[in-house]
């Protein structure tokens, strides 16, 4: 190891997050013809939990003549240290700078993490605007669930990949291939690229803005790439052993993608869609070789909502026994409703039980379609106690559209009805622990409620306090996020390109955003008010009609239906979850739906 | 009950005891359910700092080459499998104090202004006890030190007796003057067995 690199590893905190060669690293060969780095604007820890990165990393190194490295967003204390070193970002693998790749894919799972890709970028010598690299500079693009909306890092970007990552990637990287090879320059390569389905290039888009508002977004409409059947999609067989914690260390594989609830808030709900789970045999196998070459001791089995699952009495029958030779246990991920299925058990928490209920209120819950009724709650909270939990934690959102302070005490009437049942059916004596979380609520691009407004922060500081209090009086603990860091995300979330600016200055101010702790961030203001930014305009409620930033992305779900479903929250209709019933989604029209009529 | 013995070298050096421990899987080698809980570390070295004599006891029902099949192939490059021993359960795994050899580049020159900062009646430090950063007088935890052609040999206490090696090398550099860069490994552990010193090793097979 380079003897400066290893003396600033000394100072720094975590060093293990900046030298790689874990656990199943494949052999990296530098000499191939297109190299590229995959680059996670987040910590290690963060980085090395998401399962985009997990998947396209071994994806790209298993084809031959391709070579993917890594690199993640360094923590403040390297940051400084490699300014003062005068030494460039490096990938974990082979330490190369990031300047010296051919491609550099970056994978966006919050829309906070943007100022961590500018600082990322520069860090590496690179200029911040795609028109400013140059010929012998990598290709930067971005993958991954923010990409739903490309605008506001439409200036950074030469292109991004909308969808499954598998798909479009595999043709992404044979395009690449193929323009080096032919010595193509970058504009002529970004031209090949725009031929292949999924991809968006902001460049080839035309924007325009009249007074404050959107006016004219032209361009090739991009249809969000889905893989039919996960089954025949590729899956790893070793993952990499991260070397730092990351809290979820466990062997993982993806039991489904998409989920068919119907939750019109989320994000996950619509531009997912639709369901696929794998057959029961191949995550069977797969959990085996992953299990094997991990050595770990636990595994994870992904999905937006395990409890969905069809097979999921036979995917256990065959999971636990398999597990329990091996030493292992397994744990179902985002588990939160698993007392409805008296079957699933929190193995994390086997005394605790999690509900994400998003709102107190019946009338609210059906304006967002969260299909859960008091009976519902009541009953698992009866189950639960009757089994012997005694930890509860409930998570909401406030600043729902038309909350008002009868949906606010409504959590709390809901966690003071928590309290009198376990009294009733408590079977120990150890006293109730109940942990309220909110957050507030961020309309997203492509989903039903994506018309509607954020509170602001003021607003949200202010519910967050009235929460506060109550809580206070009845001693339960209470967590809610930062009101600046989710304005901020709600202005990002449905932003525009005119937001590049103010991300440059706001990275460049020192604004960051790692491992869930914002740094600086009162300067994100304070680049909006230089820049002349109306952050209202960027927060405030849109009109149906309005052209919107990801208008020339198609979700394949539709906006129509959208707008239905838009229609339906304000008069407080629900939808059937698609498990019971097609809504009609465009979807249905593809013959891609299991449930969806053709 | 097993003690595994392992060397942390090159990039191996960032990584704390825990992360080893995690990666191998030594925490899961009788099965998920036995994490931590059964595990004891000697002195374990601080993350930075090279060590040939990093112990873990670890109270199994599996036999020495078991555990050893188990963990191997899951070690990071950096980290060298030393052995798997079987020990009795009364075994003291608790050392007492551990030698390291400190090397840096301007050493040669700088002898005897390094006998002289282990000579005086006072060895302070800036020490982080706990979180909290203090002054703290070291010298009665530096039971030894040997000048070499290359370096120099210390044995300093560990555990609760710690000598805070890092810290006290840091605070010679200053008191010699020097900007040197330094590499610190730690080579042996040792525990005190009827008024002797005794290596941790060669503990392991003694009765107690
Ligand atoms: S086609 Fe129907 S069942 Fe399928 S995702 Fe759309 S609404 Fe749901």
């Amino acid at each position: 190891m380079d003897k400066r690199l290893k003396s600033i590893l000394k100072r720094v905190q975590r060093p293990a997050r900046y030298v790689g060669g874990e656990i199943n690293c494949p052999p990296i060969n530098t000499e191939v013809r297109v190299r590229f780095c995959l680059c996670y604007p987040d910590l290690y820890e963060v980085g090395m939990k998401s399962a985009s990165l997990k998947i396209l990393y071994h994806l790209i190194n298993d084809r031959k003549g391709y070579n993917c490295e890594r690199c993640f967003a360094p923590y403040t204390d390297m940051e400084q240290e490699l300014k003062n070193a005068e030494m460039q970002l490096f990938s974990l693998e082979s330490r190369t700078p990031l300047a010296g790749f051919n491609v550099l894919a970056f994978c966006f799972e919050d829309q906070l993490c943007y100022v961590n890709f500018l600082s990322m970028l520069k860090l590496a010598g690179l200029p911040l605007a795609s028109k400013l690299r140059g010929e012998d500079m990598p290709l930067v693009y971005g993958f991954g669930s923010c990409m739903a909306n490309v605008e506001p890092l439409a200036e950074f970007l030469d292109f991004a990949i909308i969808g499954d990552i598998e798909l479009v990637t595999t043709k992404v990287i044979d395009t690449i291939m193929k323009s080096r090879l032919s010595k193509l320059s970058k504009a002529e390569t970004l031209k090949e690229l725009s031929k292949v389905e999924g991809v968006y290039i902001p460049s080839f888009v035309k924007v325009e803005f009249k007074k404050d508002k959107l006016s004219k977004l032209e361009g090739k409409l991009v249809k969000r790439q889905i893989v039919r059947d996960l089954d025949r999609t590729y899956f790893p067989t070793k993952l990499l052993v991260p070397n730092e914690s990351t809290g979820e260390d466990e062997a993982f594989v993806e039991m489904a993608r998409g989920c068919g609830r119907g939750c019109r808030f989320c994000q996950m709900g619509y531009f997912d869609r639709p369901v696929r789970e794998r057959r029961v045999q191949n995550l069977v196998s797969q959990a085996t070789s992953q299990i094997i070459s991990s050595g770990s001791g636990g595994l994870k089995i992904d999905s937006p909502e395990p409890s969905d699952y069809k097979n999921l009495d036979s995917l256990i029958k065959f999971i636990d026994p398999m597990c329990g030779e091996r030493n292992s246990k397994f744990i179902l991920t985002n588990n939160r409703n698993h007392a409805l299925q008296g079957h699933i058990v929190n193995m994390r928490r086997p005394h605790t039980v999690e509900l994400s209920l998003e709102a107190g209120s019946q009338k609210l819950r059906d304006v967002i379609n969260k299909q859960v009724s008091y009976d519902d709650i009541y009953s698992i909270f009866k189950a639960s106690f009757k089994k012997g939990v005694t930890n509860v934690r409930l998570s909401f959102m406030i600043g729902l559209p038309s909350e008002t302070a009868v949906d606010l005490m409504a959590i709390c009437e809901l966690a003071m009805t928590c309290k009198e049942l376990y009294k009733k059916y408590r079977q120990t004596t150890r006293p109730l622990s109940i942990v309220i979380t909110t957050n507030t609520f961020i309309p997203m691009p492509f989903t039903p409620l994506q018309w509607c407004g954020y509170i602001g922060q003021k607003e949200a500081k202010k519910r967050q306090d009235f929460l506060q209090s109550a809580f206070d009086k009845l001693g339960i603990k209470y967590y809610h996020d930062d009101p600046q860091l989710s304005e901020a995300k709600a202005i990002l979330a449905r932003g525009d390109r005119r937001l590049c600016r103010m991300l440059a200055l706001a990275m460049d101010k020192g604004v960051r955003y790692l491992g869930g702790e914002g740094i600086n961030t009162d300067e994100y203001d304070l680049a909006m008010y230089a820049l002349g930014i109306d952050k209202d305009w960027y927060t405030g409620k849109k009109g149906v009609k309005d052209l919107l930033a990801w208008d020339l992305i198609d979700s394949l779900v539709g906006k129509e239906y959208l707008a239905r479903e838009y229609a339906k929250s304000q008069k407080g209709e629900t939808t059937l979850d698609c498990s019971h019933g097609c809504s009609g989604c465009e979807l249905s029209k593809m013959g891609v739906c299991q449930y969806g009529g053709h | 009950m097993v003690v595994i013995k392992y060397k942390k070298k090159d990039e191996g050096i960032f990584f704390s005891h825990l992360n080893v421990i995690r990666i191998s899987g030594i925490d899961v080698v009788d099965g998920p359910h036995a994490r931590k809980k059964k595990m004891l570390f000697s002195g374990p070295t601080s993350v930075g700092v090279e060590s040939e004599a990093e112990y873990v006891l670890l109270t199994t029902d599996l036999e020495e080459h078991e555990v050893e099949n188990a963990i191997e192939n899951n070690l990071p490059k950096w980290i060298e499998l030393v052995y798997v021993k079987e020990v009795d359960k009364d075994i003291n795994l608790l050392c007492d104090c551990a030698e390291y050899k400190v090397e840096f580049d301007d050493y040669k020159s700088c002898k005897g202004r390094i006998r002289e900062f282990f000579s005086r009646d006072k060895i302070e430090i800036d020490a982080n006890v706990h979180g909290v950063k203090q002054k703290l007088d070291v010298k009665d935890r530096v039971y030894h030190v040997k000048l070499g052609d290359e370096g120099f040999s210390i044995v300093v206490g560990i555990g609760n007796n710690s000598g805070h090696v890092v810290e006290l090398v840091k605070s010679l550099l200053v008191y010699i003057k020097s900007r040197s860069e330094f590499e610190i490994k730690k080579t042996r552990q040792f525990l005190r067995r009827d008024g002797k010193w005794v290596d941790l090793d060669a503990s392991l097979t003694m009765r107690p």
